[in-house]
């Protein structure tokens, strides 16, 4: 069965959140939100902590991922998820509010698959969402029934 | 002859003889005492020179022991030259030094290698109290018949090198303080453009919402109650005034925060084809010249020593701003020219256009000055950035303007030449 794809958000800014829950929600993206506001409990979630939420193992995931944030930055999440094997497959989408070159060129070695800076263009950065939706979708369900090889990833040259 | 008569004219002759070496040496002793009084003559003003010195003069011989020892050697080290000459040169070497200067000379003496011989060095001197100081030395030396002597010329340098320290630590100072500046232009520009999100996404919203609410309350929207006046005049002009209020600070946010990375960008100076940069600088503004009928003559050009990137950027803004400021009554048109001076290269950039007033002109190197901020678009940042650009790359940018019939902007920069020497000095 296919599963809906569950829109992660590590945001520590609830203003910035509700933004971009609002805007995916305009766009027609009425897939299931989960936010975060630090990079600990997004990496707990992911890394299954013992306490607290927890993630599926059939559910397809994408993230959007705040590069400022408390307790462990994005840029580490982002450098944690594409350490991990399974997790590394996830499409994740970077958020920041400069687009400094370095940090750009950062993100995109550690193999993120967007990066977008607020204030964000909310017709574009949902359709980016969207593409990443369907992305993850093509590649979840194949991963599923264990036809995709596990070396796979879109992201790596 | 008798033997008496003998003994007289023996005496007689040895009396003439003696005489006669008498007139002999008394000649050779004159002819002496000229020599002698010319040569104590050059020894006096040698000696006076080695006395009168303001460097301290001191000579040694191959065991390193003190043969003469001047003034101004005695006033640097604090000993007297009675206590100093016939002692080891060694004394007046702090540690290390002063155990190893020993096996210096000798070494030197056995192969030749020197260390300081003919060359010198800044070393420590260590003054009768024990205290060091900084000092120049240089060692000269002397080939005797009977040997060597080695002589030392010394300046004193302290209050030089206190100089130093402290164009140093001002250096580092500054050099900090930049770094402190870079980092609160980050962080400024990094954190005050989050809540700047919030405030044009819900000013969005805000706009939407009541977009909504004048939907629905159609007609009665027009009759131009109070509520139908604040849902479709009130409210949205003051969302109109936060967000253009928004997007300016956002405007000035990334300006800095641009102005801040040119400082860290790396530069990467090589051999510029003025012209080929030129033409490609306006190649890519062609539509915009074409527009305009603006005329460009671009006079040949010498080659120039700069990054690539960052020059580029500097003439596609001083172009950029020579049709901006360009006068309403007639076309614009461009000349760009270059010459060699002084070992540098000097470009200009001139244009017919408005001209810039006496008043302003310190100021249009200014962040975020803008001329006419009502009549062009902009951030006020292009004549920064190209100033500090170009100061980072040995460059200067200046004006010249006149009112009413344009401005030339001059830019210089190191020329391949210049660049080539320093590097092989």
């Amino acid at each position: 069965m296919k599963r809906e794809v569950v829109i992660l958000v590590a945001e520590d800014d609830d203003g910035h959140a509700r933004l971009i829950e609002k805007n995916l929600a305009r766009a027609g993206l009425t897939n299931p939100v989960e936010r975060f506001d630090n990079g600990q409990a997004v990496l707990d979630f992911l890394f299954r902590a013992p306490a607290g939420r927890q993630r599926h193992a059939d559910v397809p995931y994408l993230l959007l991922l705040d590069i400022r944030m408390p307790k462990v930055d994005g840029i580490e999440v982002l450098r944690r998820i594409k350490q991990d094997p399974e997790l590394r497959k996830m499409p994740v989408s970077m958020l920041s509010t400069a687009d400094d070159p370095r940090e750009v060129e950062r993100c995109h070695a550690l193999g993120c698959s967007h990066y977008l800076v607020k204030p964000v263009d909310y017709v574009k950065f949902a359709e980016i969402v969207r593409q990443l939706g369907l992305f993850v979708t093509l590649v979840q369900v194949p991963q599923i029934n264990g036809t995709l090889s596990p070396s796979h990833d879109p992201h790596r040259g | 002859m008798t033997k008496a008569a003998l003994i007289a004219r023996l005496k007689e002759l040895e009396k003439n003889s003696i005489n006669l070496c008498e007139a002999h040496q008394s000649v050779l002793a004159a002819e002496r005492n000229v020599t002698g009084s010319a040569l104590r003559d050059s020894e006096e003003r040698l000696r006076a020179i080695v006395e009168t010195a303001v460097e301290g003069i001191v000579t040694i011989d191959a065991r390193g022991i003190i043969e003469s020892f001047n003034p101004a050697a005695e006033r640097m080290f604090g000993y007297a030259a009675h206590e100093m000459i016939g002692r080891n040169v060694s004394v007046l070497m702090p540690s290390p030094e002063r155990e190893r200067h020993d096996g210096f000379i000798q070494n030197y003496l056995r192969t030749g290698q020197a260390r300081i011989i003919g060359i010198g060095r800044e070393v420590q001197g260590r003054r009768k109290d024990g205290s060091l100081f900084p000092m120049d030395l240089s060692v000269s030396e002397v080939r005797l018949a009977d040997g060597r002597m080695f002589t030392g010329i010394l300046r004193d340098i302290t209050a030089r090198k206190e100089g130093e320290d402290r164009l140093a630590a001002m250096a580092r100072s500054l050099a900090e303080k930049n770094k402190e500046l870079e980092t609160i232009v980050y962080v400024a520009s990094h954190d005050l453009r989050s809540p700047l999100v919030n405030i044009q996404g819900f000013s969005q919203e805000l706009a939407r919402a009541c977009e909504t609410l004048r939907a629905t309350l159609g007609d009665a929207a027009a009759e131009g109650t109070a509520p139908a006046r604040a849902i479709s005049e009130e409210i949205p002009e003051a969302v109109h005034y936060i967000l253009s209020g928004a997007a300016k600070i956002d405007a000035l946010l990334s300006g800095l925060l641009r102005f801040s990375r040119l400082g860290r960008a790396a530069l990467k100076p090589e051999r510029l084809d003025m012209g080929a940069l030129l033409r490609s600088v306006l190649h890519a503004m062609e539509f915009q010249l074409q527009q305009l009928g603006a005329r460009v003559e671009l006079e040949p050009l010498p080659d120039a020593f700069g990054d690539s990137t960052q020059i580029n950027q500097v003439f596609s803004n001083l172009v950029d701003n020579a049709l901006k400021y360009r006068h309403p009554d007639r076309a614009p048109v461009i000349r760009v020219s270059g010459r060699t001076e002084a070992g540098q290269v000097v470009f200009a950039v001139e244009d017919n256009g408005l001209g810039i007033p006496k008043e302003h002109q310190p100021r249009v190197f200014e962040i975020f000055h803008r001329l006419d901020p009502t009549a062009t678009e902009g951030e006020g940042l292009g004549l920064t950035i190209a100033q500090r650009s170009l100061e980072r790359q040995g460059g200067r940018i200046w004006l010249e303007s006149a009112p009413g019939r344009g401005s030339t902007f001059f830019v210089s920069l190191p020329s391949p030449e210049q660049m080539a020497h320093r590097q092989q000095p």
